[in-house]
């Protein structure tokens, strides 16, 4: 002890967590294989979204990814031995957060897809996550017919290729692309940084275009690869989750502090890191999103919650800024006056707001950052995120999106294990 | 007029109503966003509130209106055949669960055996909820330095089971601090469900302040819910703690009592800091020796 009494090392800790966290300055350095470039990442290991969990507790969505993972990667001829495979125990399981990456919804990455790799220019941390595949029947949602995993072959031989070519034009000039300013003027533009990438989908094409077009890589390839980022208004996506990553990591292992530097889910359980508890997984039952469904489903067809992309809200934006994002309802459901209800309910469990990150209507405040576990516990109120949703069975896909608000039980253990393990 | 749905109804609130006539059945005595304090002509409180917590005493409502926008103070509060009009706010009592708070039943394990199994449990709650405390502000900080003295005096007792003595320290924290229900209210009330449950269990004598005293030094509602909770009617959260130690069970006994911190501005808290206080008062008393339960240097200040 410093000689200071337990509140005054909290607050100490909090502030100084909060300002790594707000500090972080990601950039966009480099994109290969996961088995080259992801330490951690080789043959037979498949990491994930969320807390730990083995095969038979696995969800639908996470069971129909890993299936179409080992497909993808050649271990199984088909479904039926991808799944025996899997059940096997062959296949080693583990979360994406320990390999600093993240990866949206079921969020599997196997060793032969390739990742995004950006690197903490203030604090040195490199983190990693996967390109977006588009919305509708993709492998993060759990699908895997033909039509998927030919997509991510593509991604893999074509958009990864265009990337990497983009990438090292950039890197003749400057160290990566920035991407905290694309995000901060995307909240400016309309984005909430979880749920609506429009403004920052834009935003990067107009930063690395000109990049791409010095690459000497075919027009073909180059008109294909722009088109689909193009198209795809989650292109940022991964990107954003990366740089959340990293604001994030930068913040965890402050000894005393509690604020949230991880939440969550893997489709069955819902997890978090509290920043000086280290790696300890605190979990409960991952609830079903409230949402706006696609046509021909509804919520007896949603899974659970699911996905690394709360990693958004952890460093203070998604959900939590979602007044700055009117036109978000439209896709999560709900109304203007709740995004806005919603930012300010945040304000309440966060520590700050944040510094780079603000928000229009709100005449420019930060945007709450910043989950303090104490807050939380202290007034009931619990995160609520915006979120896709998954269909509860594998193969099929997303089913629509919505709004989620975490459970408190985990948040109560965290902080048992904060009084148990600091004292006061 | 605004109409919103009950959803539970308290047991001793349907009692009252059950016993009244259609008409006016009493008054509005404070209104907040999220809950209204009704007076009955009768005298008894009733607890209209949007909050998740159930209470022998409350009705809960489904809905997000602030009741200070639809109801005022002192107008009337109507009985119908199946609402209660408060000001412009009606609310349908039809298809509402009633809540009754379950008995103090015997659980088979002797007290000192249940408190026994708590030793551990307890003070790591105590020190879960005293991170909780962070509120410095100046005017509960000389709130909890009485209640830190009280403490020590109810410690320093030689026979801790002293109903007369306890009563006499606990009464000088009626009223004390800031708050519509006081930091030395919400002290008491923490206290005394604990005391009072662990007395009977023993046959030992119970602590009640008459509302007479009360009325001298705090508001009538506060007055009323001290009332309640010397008589063992309580929140469901209280009762789940309550209930949890009685029954040896320290995880039920945490997750209960780390319910209680949202209730209020530092009601909860208060509140769940008269429960350990109890605990160690009677653990000692029992030779129990609760680990880590230091009331004195956890709370703020």
């Amino acid at each position: 002890m410093t000689g200071l009494s337990i509140k005054e090392e909290i607050e100490k800790a909090n502030k100084e967590a909060v300002e790594r966290m707000m500090e972080s300055d990601p950039l966009w350095v480099d994109i290969g294989l996961a088995k080259k470039v992801m330490p951690g990442a080789k043959d037979y290991k498949l990491t994930h979204a969320g807390p730990p969990i083995e095969w038979g507790r696995m969800s639908g969505p996470l069971r129909g990814a890993v299936i179409g993972a080992a497909l993808y990667e050649g271990w199984a001829e088909n479904p039926v031995e991808a799944e025996k495979l899997a059940k096997s125990g062959e296949i080693e399981f583990e979360p994406n957060h320990h390999y600093n990456a993240v990866g949206p919804m079921a969020g599997v990455i196997s060793p032969s897809m390739p990742v995004i790799v950006l690197k903490d220019r203030k604090y040195g941390n490199k983190t990693f996550s996967l390109l977006n595949e588009g919305i509708g029947k993709v492998l993060r949602y759990g699908a895997y017919d033909k039509e998927v995993l030919d997509r991510l072959k593509w991604i893999r031989d074509t958009l990864g290729e265009v990337l990497s070519a983009t990438i090292k034009e950039v890197k003749k000039e400057k160290e990566g692309v920035e991407l905290k300013p694309i995000m901060s003027q995307a909240l400016h533009m309309g984005d909430e940084c979880h749920n609506r990438h429009v403004a920052a989908t834009s935003l990067f094409l107009r930063e690395i275009t000109p990049y791409m077009m010095q690459t000497g890589i075919s027009k073909g390839s180059l008109v294909e690869a722009y088109n689909f980022m193009n198209k795809n208004n989650f292109t940022f996506l991964g990107f954003a989750m990366a740089a959340a990553k990293a604001m994030a990591l930068a913040a965890h292992n402050i000894k005393y502090s509690t604020i949230a530097t991880v939440m969550t889910r893997n489709g069955t359980d819902i997890g978090i890191w509290v920043s000086s508890l280290g790696n300890q997984w605190f979990t409960a039952p991952a609830p079903v999103p409230k949402g706006v469904w696609f046509p021909g489903y509804s919520e007896k067809d949603a899974n659970p919650d699911i996905g690394d992309s709360s990693i958004m809200e952890t460093a203070g934006i998604g959900g939590f800024a979602m007044a700055a994002s009117p036109a978000i309802v439209s896709w999560v459901g709900g109304s203007v006056s709740f995004a806005v209800e919603n930012t300010q309910r945040m304000y309440e469990i966060t520590y700050t707001k944040h510094k780079y990150f603000t928000i229009p209507y709100l005449n420019f405040q930060g945007s709450p950052t910043g989950v303090d576990i104490r807050k939380v516990v202290k007034t009931g109120i619990t995160p609520t995120i915006n979120t896709g949703i998954a269909h509860k069975e594998p193969g099929i896909g997303q089913v629509g999106a919505g709004i989620v608000t975490f459970p408190i039980e985990m948040f109560k253990e965290a902080l048992k294990v904060f009084a148990e393990r600091h004292g006061v | 007029m605004i109409s919103v749905k009950a959803k539970y109804i308290g047991l001793n609130v349907k009692e009252i109503l059950d016993e009244e006539e259609t008409g006016v059945i009493g008054k509005p005595v404070n209104i907040f966003k999220n809950t209204i304090y009704i007076k009955t002509s009768g005298n008894n409180l009733i607890v209209v509130t949007r909050k998740n917590v159930r209470a022998p005493i409350n009705i809960n409502i489904m809905g997000r209106e602030d009741f200070r926008l639809c109801v005022k103070p002192f107008k009337d509060t109507r009985l119908m055949d199946n609402s209660l009009e408060i000001g412009n706010l009606e609310i349908d009592l039809r298809n509402a669960d009633i809540y009754r708070q379950s008995l103090l039943g015997d659980t088979g394990l002797h007290l000192k055996s249940a408190l026994f199994k708590m030793r551990r449990q307890v003070g790591l709650a105590l020190k879960t909820v005293s991170i909780l405390m962070y509120n410095e502000d100046s005017a509960w900080l000389m709130a909890y330095k009485e209640i830190r003295k009280a403490a020590e005096e109810m410690f320093n007792l030689e026979e801790k089971f002293n109903p007369v003595e306890v009563k006499e320290i606990l009464g000088n924290l009626v009223g004390l601090g800031p708050g519509f229900t006081p930091t030395g209210d919400d002290f008491i009330r923490g206290f005394l469900i604990i005391y009072n449950a662990l007395s009977r269990k023993t046959g030992g004598d119970v602590v009640t302040f008459n509302e007479d005293f009360l009325l001298t030094r705090t508001n009538w509602a506060s007055a009323k819910l001290i009332i309640h909770e010397q008589n063992l009617s309580t929140d469901e959260f209280t009762w789940g703690a309550v209930s949890s130690l009685l029954q040896g069970n320290p995880e039920g006994f945490f997750q209960w009592i780390l319910n209680l911190p949202p209730i209020g501005y530092t009601s909860g808290l208060d509140k769940s800091m008269g429960v350990f206080t109890a605990i160690k008062l009677i653990s000692s008393r029992l030779n129990v020796k609760i680990r880590d339960l230091d009331i004195l240097n956890n709370l703020p200040g």
